[in-house]
């Protein structure tokens, strides 16, 4: 009982707004930093160094916006269905902040990862778009529910209300994630199979895969930054809300 | 050197859809980074101004 005790503690002083902004002060320039650096490096090795693939040629050097953008459309909706239920059932504030701070994010990077597919898609598919392929769908509807909560959540004047709603949301939309990712094997698709998340040797080689794997670094730091930075100015706008009312009672 | 650089451009006659889905990319990265940093600016110095007018 002790233990259970000193762990919700610990749990809950971890997460405490104050804590999460100290860390964020710290953390966000050097996570700024390394995005920077990687992300140039993986680009610039990406479209300059690599070589070009031997069927798609050049083209294929869209890999390297594309899925990083992809990977992270994903990664950072399930980071906000398990702030949501931290929200939920721990009733921790932060979670229902970080949720708010990335939707948007979240929304640009699955935006992003459709237009790069569809640019890429045209001179290899001959089409920017096809209504048959389930990878497409699925990352379109990841779309609309990032829409969704975004609109949900201005159109909720009741804050806890619309966090707990939003949740909810979340919650159930988790279940698009492995759609998206195993859409490719469930269903016949267009889009070509997992090349590096899979089990096994990823069919890509190294001097291709090494950019790849740079970029997706450089997009997880500054998905890392965006967080850090995004979350913490919704709680310093939290608090700005509340000295307001406080002033707006008191006179 | 003018050889290398319209190969670049060119891409194997690609250079149209690699070089939009890279220009695109990087402006929205950098609107975000903007976007944010914007608005955590606003915010520190709305506290700052209702912190003060608080004391």
């Amino acid at each position: 009982m002790g233990i259970k005790k000193s762990i919700s503690r610990s749990w809950h002083k971890l997460s405490s707004l104050g804590v999460f902004e100290k860390t964020s002060i710290i953390l966000a320039p050097w996570c700024w930093g390394m995005a920077f650096v990687l992300l140039c490096t993986g680009i610039y090795w990406g479209l300059f160094i690599a070589p070009a693939d031997y069927q798609q040629k050049d083209v294929f050097r869209i890999i390297y916006t594309h899925v990083p953008a992809a990977i992270m459309s994903m990664g950072i909706y399930v980071s906000m269905a398990l702030s949501a239920i931290v929200g939920f059932v721990w009733k921790i504030k932060l979670g229902f902040y970080y949720c708010r701070a990335m939707a948007i994010l979240g929304a640009g990077f699955t935006a992003l990862a459709l237009f790069t597919g569809a640019v890429w898609g045209k001179p290899m598919w001959g089409t920017y778009w096809s209504w048959e392929d389930a990878r497409l769908l699925s990352e379109l509807l990841l779309l609309f529910i990032y829409l969704g909560y975004i609109g949900l959540m201005n159109a909720i004047e009741q804050e806890h209300l619309a966090d707990k709603i939003g949740a909810i949301l979340l919650m159930v939309g988790i279940v698009n994630i492995p759609i998206i990712h195993y859409s490719v094997v469930w269903w016949t698709s267009l889009h070509q199979g997992a090349t590096i998340l899979k089990f096994g040797k990823p069919s890509i080689t190294m001097d291709m895969l090494i950019p790849l794997l740079i970029c997706i670094a450089g997009f997880f730091f500054f998905t890392v930054a965006y967080a850090l930075t995004a979350t913490r100015a919704k709680i310093i706008e939290a608090k700005n809300q509340r000295i307001l009312l406080k002033q707006l009672n008191s006179q | 050197m003018t050889m290398d650089l319209s190969n670049i451009l060119a891409m194997s006659g690609y250079g149209i859809y690699v070089w939009t889905a890279f220009f695109v990319t990087i402006s929205v990265m950098i609107s975000f980074y903007c976007g944010c940093r914007v608005r955590l600016k606003k915010a520190l110095m709305t506290y700052q101004r209702l912190t003060t007018k608080e004391k």
